[in-house]
This record gives C-alpha cells, sequence and structure tokens, in this order.
C-alpha cells in the first residue's frame, strides 16, 4: 500500500535546498504532492505532502534525509500521514475571503486577528506575514486567507468585528470577499 | 439548444489559438452562441464562457457579470462577443480569479483595470465597449482563451501581492 509523509526541512536560506531535498526524493521515486516553500527571514523552509511508492519505506526516507541533514546543515523531519488527512475538510460552496493587516508591529497581531476569526468559525487555509519598514519603525503585514460557510450575514459581522479589533489596535485590516464566480 | 460539456486541464485544446469567426449569420455559428448562453446559464456563478472552453477553437465569447454573487455596481449585462480586440488599455489591478477548464484552482492575476474593446455582436456589426474592474477582468480571461492562455499562465506570487498591498498604503 502506498503510504504518504510530511517532510519538514528547514535551514539557513541559500541556492540549492529545494534542489537537494526533491532530488533525494525524486531518487527514491516519492512524488510530490502539495507543497509549500518559502524563505522566512533568512531560513528557508519547505513543508511537502510526499507519496512513497510500494517499495520505500518511512525508515529509509528518514534515513535518507537525515544523511542530507548533516550534509547541508538543515532540520529535517519526516512524518507518517494518514490517507485521510490528504484532503481538506471543507463546507459546501465557501466563501472566500482574504483578510490584509498593516499596522505597527506589536505583540498579539496575529493571535487576537486569529482568534476572532476562529470565533466566527472562519477556516484559515493560507496566512502570510512580513515585518516592513525600518528597525526602529517596523510595520507588520500579514495577508490571510479563509474559507467561511456560505452564510448571508457572516461577512457583515466579521466586518464589524474587524473594525472593532482594528480600533482596540490601531492597525489597518481589510477584509474583501473573493468573488468566487467562474470564467 | 444544448448545454455544453466543459473541456478541463490538461486537455490540449485549451492551448490551441481560435480562428476568427467568418460569417455570423451560419446556422453553426448561431447555434453556438445560443448553446454558450445556456451553458452560461446553466453553471452557478459562471460570468463567462469562450468557446473553446466548450472545445470550439473559434474567436466567441459570452460574459453576463450580473451571475458573479456580488455582481459589480455597473456592468454591460449579457455580452456576446465575436472576434475581439483590445483597442486600448490602461491601469494595472491584480484580483482572484477562478477558471470553469481548471476546478477548484484559484489564483491572483495581475489585469488590466480599463479596457477599450472592439468585437462584433451576435448578429457580426461591430462594437465598441470600454470595461472596467471585475468586467474588464472576466473579458481579459475569456479573450486569453481564445489565444491558448490560461490564468496560470499570469499568476503573481504571494509576497508580490504583499507588495502591491504595501504600495497602496
Amino acid at each position: 500500500m502506498n503510504q504518504h509523509a510530511l517532510l519538514t526541512v528547514t535551514g539557513r536560506d541559500r541556492p540549492g535546498i529545494v534542489a537537494r531535498t526533491t532530488q533525494v526524493l525524486f531518487e527514491m521515486g516519492c512524488n510530490i504532492a502539495d507543497s509549500s516553500m518559502t524563505r522566512l527571514g533568512g531560513a528557508f523552509t519547505v513543508m511537502l505532502i510526499v507519496h512513497l511508492p510500494p517499495t520505500v519505506r518511512l525508515e529509509q526516507m528518514a534515513e535518507a534525509f537525515a544523511a542530507l541533514a548533516d550534509e547541508m546543515a538543515l532540520a529535517i523531519h519526516v512524518q507518517p500521514l494518514s490517507a485521510d488527512s490528504l484532503t481538506a475538510s471543507t463546507v459546501d460552496l465557501p466563501q472566500g475571503a482574504t483578510i490584509s493587516v498593516l499596522g505597527a508591529d506589536q505583540p498579539g497581531i496575529v493571535f487576537r486577528v486569529t482568534r476572532l476569526l476562529a470565533e466566527m468559525a472562519c477556516n484559515i487555509v493560507d496566512l502570510y506575514t512580513r515585518v516592513l519598514g525600518t528597525a526602529d519603525k517596523p510595520v507588520y503585514s500579514m495577508v490571510i486567507e479563509v474559507e467561511m460557510p456560505n452564510q448571508s450575514d457572516l461577512p457583515q459581522q466579521l466586518q464589524q468585528r474587524l473594525t472593532q479589533l482594528e480600533k482596540q489596535l490601531t492597525i489597518e485590516i481589510h477584509l474583501r470577499l473573493s468573488d468566487s464566480a467562474l470564467m | 439548444m444544448a448545454i455544453l460539456d466543459i473541456i478541463t486541464y490538461p486537455d490540449a485544446r485549451l492551448r490551441e489559438v481560435a480562428t476568427e469567426i467568418d460569417s455570423f449569420d451560419h446556422p453553426v455559428v448561431q447555434q453556438l452562441i445560443e448553446d454558450l448562453l445556456e451553458t452560461m446559464a446553466a453553471l452557478p456563478v459562471c460570468v463567462g464562457v469562450a468557446a473553446p472552453q466548450a472545445g470550439h477553437a473559434c474567436r466567441l465569447l459570452v460574459m453576463q457579470c450580473g451571475n458573479a454573487r456580488k455582481p459589480p455596481p455597473e456592468h454591460h449585462g449579457l455580452l456576446v462577443v465575436g472576434n475581439p480586440e483590445i483597442l486600448q488599455w490602461s491601469g494595472m489591478e491584480v484580483g482572484r480569479e477562478g477558471c470553469l477548464s481548471l476546478p477548484d484552482y484559484t489564483g491572483n492575476v495581475m489585469r488590466a483595470a480599463t479596457l477599450q474593446v472592439r468585437f462584433q455582436d451576435r448578429f457580426g456589426v461591430a462594437q465598441t465597449l470600454t470595461l472596467s474592474g471585475f468586467e474588464a477582468r472576466v473579458m481579459q480571461h475569456e479573450m486569453d482563451h481564445l489565444d491558448g492562455k490560461l490564468f496560470t499562465d499570469r499568476i503573481v506570487s504571494r509576497k508580490s501581492d504583499l507588495f502591491a498591498r504595501k504600495q497602496r498604503t
């Protein structure tokens, strides 16, 4: 039976991390499914779902990556995934939205915004933050994509709560409903 | 009348450059227009269909921005567009697009904000329209189908999207 694994790789950013990681996978005959690979500050991070061929055991894959971790000074972790964790649970025809946040950096921005989203049953599908501005005047920016239940008054409620939070934290929060129109 | 099957990626026909329509009074062309309209109406939240998405390699598309879940405040309603060409464009905007031919996938795409388009209507009569915002976006998306292009060819990164936001504030 095919096995699936979640592979995470982190290390000092430089050219070659993705190439060497995926070379190991390719040579073992593993197939990459969904992945997210991005630079965070001076580090590069890789998270990917891998389908192992029937001939490769998870332990063999872990060994191969232990060698790569030594060779390239990376932190690599392999964990098994059950087949049912390969597809996301989603509501029927969810309303998508993008929330962008911009403001003076302060502890708690991510926590307060995402706590509100959780309370409103908004499911985060993607979140990206970045510190902009200068060292003495850092500006925190965050872009969150959510899926929310397709309930007509929910966007308005969410907008009201976000406006309250905007005032409390003196930051800017913009809610943009994605038009799920098909073309 | 018939609801047409929408072909999906990686069907090679989505990558073909469609040919011009010579005679709009040909029954086959008129039938295709009717079928595209019926197909668009039958699909939920469908704001546009191009003939190549139904496997017909001709420069024809239909649009109806009123079908959006939140229709834009101003739009031209139902449009039948043959042999379109862009005369002028201005401004650039990033917006989210979803395509019938790439189910379950959306992406941020940079498009001209305003567009002047010349085309032939369903009777072959030349028309010129100025479209903006979402309607301009739909027109560009559908016109791309006539040239074998998909929105994934034009996708912008999350990071550049973030910087675009920063510049606006």
